[in-house]
Order: structure tokens, then sequence, then C-alpha cells
């Protein structure tokens, strides 16, 4: 018998729909192995990175803020035009149906909290998307290698592979259970409530497509709410400055 | 995700870990060597040991 979250305002389509996608999740599904399988290629792929690591200048360091921002706008674009499009190229299909007809039915804005770590299979992407992005990763770092130096190769990989991890992160505090912790911790209240108004169905296609810093979504005026770069990045719970015609 | 791509990133998966392997081993840095080992063994657990479910909503004809 599946867990379901208690006292909750989802609807009941909503409700019929989780039970029917736990149903789909085979029987020997382990959430925390899930997890795990994650978490370990990350701090593995970043321990080797940083093992070859020497001698870095704060000139090498420079291109750690550069791919802080291109990570933030690849993450809105993929976010926005595969995740929400159904596109034709490889696997894009496979991308859209699990972002959109599943994690999108599965959590909307009247429910955003998982029941039990059997529903990490909906929250966390499958391990084989680090992967392919790990892969990704590989062309350019060696372009970097080739222009630049091998500490600037090392650093790109780190920084990309350091913010699949903190998107992974953060999308998982966006659909826990409120507490002191990411009610109180800058850049996380932030984010749970800005995506919390990304799982509004009349929305979700065009507002709040950023899943880490909403700076993208600052950027081109896709974030729900009209402040600074700053007020954007630090808003929290606050509702205040949400736009009116957000549709 | 299709088998024809997991068979394709499982490919690339072997030959750049195995590449870096023995890169590092015929240098003596085992560690490093160890490590890309283990890497590629997660990845390629994590590729086809978790269950793929498919999420969509498959209602059965039941015959009585």
């Amino acid at each position: 018998m599946a867990v379901e979250v208690k006292h909750s305002l989802m609807s009941s389509k909503q409700k019929l729909f989780r039970s029917k996608y736990r149903k789909q999740v085979q029987g020997w599904y382990n959430g925390f192995l899930h997890v795990s399988i994650i978490y370990s290629i990350g701090s593995l792929l970043l321990f080797y990175f940083f093992l070859n690591l020497s001698n870095v200048t704060l000139v090498e360091c420079s291109i750690i803020p550069l791919t802080f921002i291109f990570c933030n706008f690849f993450e809105w674009f993929l976010h926005k035009e595969v995740m929400h499009k159904p596109r034709n190229f490889p696997g894009a299909r496979a991308i859209y149906s699990r972002h959109t007809l599943q994690h999108h039915q599965f959590f909307t804005e009247k429910e955003m909290r998982f029941a039990s770590a059997n529903d990490y299979r909906v929250t966390f992407f499958p391990p084989y998307a680090l992967i392919v992005f790990s892969l990704m990763g590989i062309i350019p770092s060696l372009a970097l290698y080739y222009l630049f130096s091998y500490n600037v190769a090392w650093l790109f990989l780190i920084t990309t592979t350091s913010m699949y991890l903190i998107y992974e992160t953060m999308h998982y505090c966006c659909h826990i259970e409120d507490n002191f912790i990411v009610r109180n911790f800058p850049f996380i209240n932030t984010l749970r409530r800005h995506h919390e108004a990304h799982h509004d169905q009349k929305i979700m296609v065009v507002k709040n497509m950023n899943l880490t810093f909403p700076i993208a979504d600052w950027f081109f005026n896709t974030s729900d709410v009209k402040r600074s770069l700053f007020g954007t990045i630090f808003n929290g719970y606050n509702k205040k400055y949400i736009k009116l015609n957000n549709i | 995700m299709p088998a024809k791509i997991k068979i394709i990133i499982t490919f690339l998966v072997v030959i750049i870990s195995v590449f870096i392997f023995y890169k590092h081993y015929i240098i003596n840095q085992h560690t490093r060597s160890i490590i890309i080992a283990l890497i590629g063994i997660v990845m390629l657990f994590g590729l086809w040991m978790l269950p793929e479910a498919t999420g969509k909503i498959k209602e059965r004809n039941e015959k009585k």
C-alpha cells in the first residue's frame, strides 16, 4: 500500500495520478539507492576533478563565475525548450514526458510534497541524466584545455558537476515539507516559492524556469515577480511583488 | 530512456573510463585509476540497474 501525504489540498485528479504512478514504479525500486547513485557519481567525479588541479591562479578561477552563469542560462533554456515542449531529437520526448506529463501531474501548486522515498522516482532525474551531462562536458573542457590551460578545463568540469548537484538538492528542497531550515535558508526559500508558482499548470510553460537561482528568469523577464535581480534572488516566500498578469 | 540510446551511452562510458584508467595506470597514478574505475562502475550500475517506471497510465482490460 503506497503512502500518501496527510492533510493535503490536492485535487482528486492529482490524487488519482499519484496513486496510478506509484503502481507503475516497479516493486524493487529504492529511492535511497536512486539518490545514492546520483550523489556517488557526482562526488566521485568532483573528487577526481579536484585531484587533477595544480597551482591554480586567480585568473584561471574566473572560469567559475562564467560557467556558473552559463549553467544558469542552460538550465533555463533546457527547462523551457525541452522539458516543457515536445521536441523530436532522440531522448527529448522521454524528457518531456517525464517532466511535463509526469512530474507536473504528480506535483501541483496545491500539493508539492512527496509522500515517501518511493516518490524520489518522480522527484530526481534518473542517473543517466548526470552521465549524459558529464559526457557533454568533455568537448568544451577539451576546448578550454587547448585554448587556456589544464586548470581552466578542470574548473569548468567542477563547476558544471557542482551545478548539477545543486540543482538536484535545491529541487529536492522544493518538494519537502515546510520547515524552519528551508523557510529561512536564503536561496532555498526563494526557490521554494518560485518553483511552487511554476507548478501552477496555468503558468508552467512560461514562468519560473530556473531551478537553482532565478537569474535567467530575471534576465528574460520570465519570473513571476517584478523585482531587481537582487530582490528576485533573495525574494524568499514574499508574495508582495508577484505580477498580476502572469499568464 | 530508449534502450538504443542507453547502449550508446554505455559504450561511451566504457570507452572513456577504460581510456582514462589506462592513462593513469601506466604512469602509476593508482588512486586516480581506481576512482575512474569506480565512476565507470557506478555509472553503468545507474544506467542499467535502476528500474525504469514509465509512469504512463495504462488501463487494463480485465476479462472476467
